[in-house]
């Protein structure tokens, strides 16, 4: 339910506006830091370095970490990595946890509160402390380097929210809809296709957009497991810290670009996001 | 080890209370609300590498750096900002990070609270305050624990901005790069790196414990309504 304000009765005018003003100048100030890289980013190198505007702004940045030079991890490998793990995984992942929200929502298994915190608890486990084992079967799997690699451990971080997240709006499906489909005679996979599906679509978009952020943010496993050819976006954009030479307006150039696809579904999806960051306890 | 409690709870007390602040602000409807809150929670969706980049080059650096531009602009002598207070460039780029999650977080709370109580209290002539203390901090107050632990969670096991801005210099390594460092970050002491790996699982274990209880609290509203 929205209101406006709450505090209403009695309030002046001038309190209003200046509460308003005061969010505006707080939302800027926080944005600052990465509007002012958006801005870095189409700087010249010698400006970026001193903090000036002398020589204009274009797109030369951005073109200079597309083309990188032989040898280094390219954006379009890193791309393509990134891609392909992140599809992959959050594919996987819904096809695991669709059945398990139905399993856990519509028709509740016995138990079911257990499995749901079963599911959760896996998500408390620091991932520091499951790199050792994780690192020596890899090893032990040549899967060290790989793309592989990689899909399985975000199937693995992304699954618990998933599961919550997708139950939370399976919990939504009126009962009646569902009823009236069996009595119809629908089959369990129409029932899916043509009753639920259609209701919780939105929904499992959310959550398809949230393990796709997860995952294309990932850092840590990326940088352990994977070296060279199986590197992400998050490590190519590292790359662009060069020790010799200016590099700010580059690394502003390769920020952006790394960032841009994640902002963009999270501002797209910035109000369903809420139910999948709290493990869909709250809407 | 002490760092590592320090980093996690500055971090969490800090963000949840600009995000609660952030929250009120824009709980209330002005011209540009949707604007601003979605530059506001842009920053929790960079990547934790690029946010931790975008500090430590782009505003602290002291050779580039926009905050020492501006302080040597004022008249300041330029500041370290990372190797003097590593700990307080890494908890200000968590903060940053963070603080929209949490201002998420409340703002659902806010927006789940019953208005008609609230205008009963506003017939009885309570105070905008009063309102404030007497409702709506209760009533915040499983957010704001749900909040601070789904932070404590994360926030604890804090490795990129680490990596990234300090590669663990002194009094900015928290357990999960001391562990890092002695496995395979290049110690290979598997087995003190093991035993330490051991005490962030115990240490998680007990948030985790506070945390399912919040969870299912939560739940058992949910059934109820």
């Amino acid at each position: 339910m929205r209101r406006g304000s709450k505090l209403g009765v009695g309030e002046r005018r001038a309190v209003v506006v200046g509460l308003g003003v005061l969010a505006w100048v707080v939302g800027l100030l926080w944005i600052f830091p990465f509007a002012w890289t958006v801005f870095t980013s189409f700087k010249t190198e010698q400006d970026a370095a001193a903090q000036t505007l002398h020589q204009g702004l274009g797109f030369g940045r951005y073109s200079d970490v597309a083309h990188s030079t032989p040898g280094t991890l390219s954006l379009q490998t890193a791309f393509m990595n990134s891609l392909v793990v992140v599809v992959v995984s959050t594919l996987i992942v819904l096809l695991l946890a669709l059945p398990a929200a139905y399993a856990l929502a519509i028709r509740p298994i016995v138990k079911w509160r257990d499995v749901l915190f079963f599911f959760i608890s896996t998500k408390f486990l620091p991932i520091v402390a499951s790199i050792f084992p994780i690192y020596v079967y890899a090893q032990k799997w040549n899967l060290i380097g790989t793309r592989t690699v990689l899909i399985i451990l975000y199937v693995a971080i992304n699954l618990p929210l998933a599961i919550w997240m997708t139950r939370s709006f399976f919990m939504e499906v009126p009962r009646e809809l569902i009823e009236a489909a069996e009595i119809d005679g629908t089959s369990l996979f129409n029932q899916l296709r043509q009753v639920i599906l259609p209701i919780t679509a939105p929904g499992i978009a959310a959550t398809a957009l949230l393990c796709v952020i997860f995952a294309w943010n990932e850092y840590f496993y990326a940088l352990q497991l994977n070296f060279a050819n199986g590197s992400t976006m998050p490590q190519w954009v590292v790359s662009n810290v060069s020790t010799r030479g200016n590099f700010l307006a580059k690394l502003s150039a390769a920020s952006v670009l790394a960032c841009l696809p994640v902002v963009l579904a999270g501002w797209l999806a910035q109000k369903r996001m809420i139910r999948g960051l709290s493990m869909g306890a709250l809407k | 080890m002490w760092t590592s409690v320090k980093m996690t709870v500055l971090a969490v007390l800090l963000s949840l209370i600009f995000g609660t602040l952030f929250a009120i602000l824009l709980d209330r409807k002005f011209v540009g609300q949707s604007v601003i809150r979605t530059l506001l929670i842009t920053p929790f969706l960079l990547m934790p590498v690029v946010a931790a980049l975008i500090w430590k080059q782009q505003i602290f650096s002291s050779l580039f750096g926009v905050l020492d531009k501006a302080l040597t602009f004022l008249g300041f002598n330029s500041v370290q900002f990372i190797s003097d207070h590593p700990l307080g460039s890494i908890v200000t780029v968590l903060v940053w990070q963070w603080t929209p999650f949490m201002m998420l977080i409340v703002l659902a709370g806010l927006q789940s609270q019953p208005t008609d109580i609230i205008e009963a209290a506003n017939v009885d002539g309570a105070s905008s305050f009063g309102i404030f203390r007497q409702l709506t901090l209760p009533h915040l107050r499983r957010y704001l624990e749900l909040g601070a632990l789904l932070g404590c969670i994360y926030i604890v096991q804090a490795f990129d901005p680490i990596d990234v801005m300090t590669a663990g210099g002194p009094g900015s390594t928290n357990v999960p790069y001391y562990v890092y460092q002695e496995s395979i970050g290049g110690g290979f002491r598997y087995g003190s790196a093991s035993a330490y790996a051991i005490v962030v699982v115990v240490f998680s274990i007990i948030i985790a414990t506070f945390a399912l209880r919040v969870l299912s609290s939560l739940f058992k509203d949910e059934d109820r309504a």
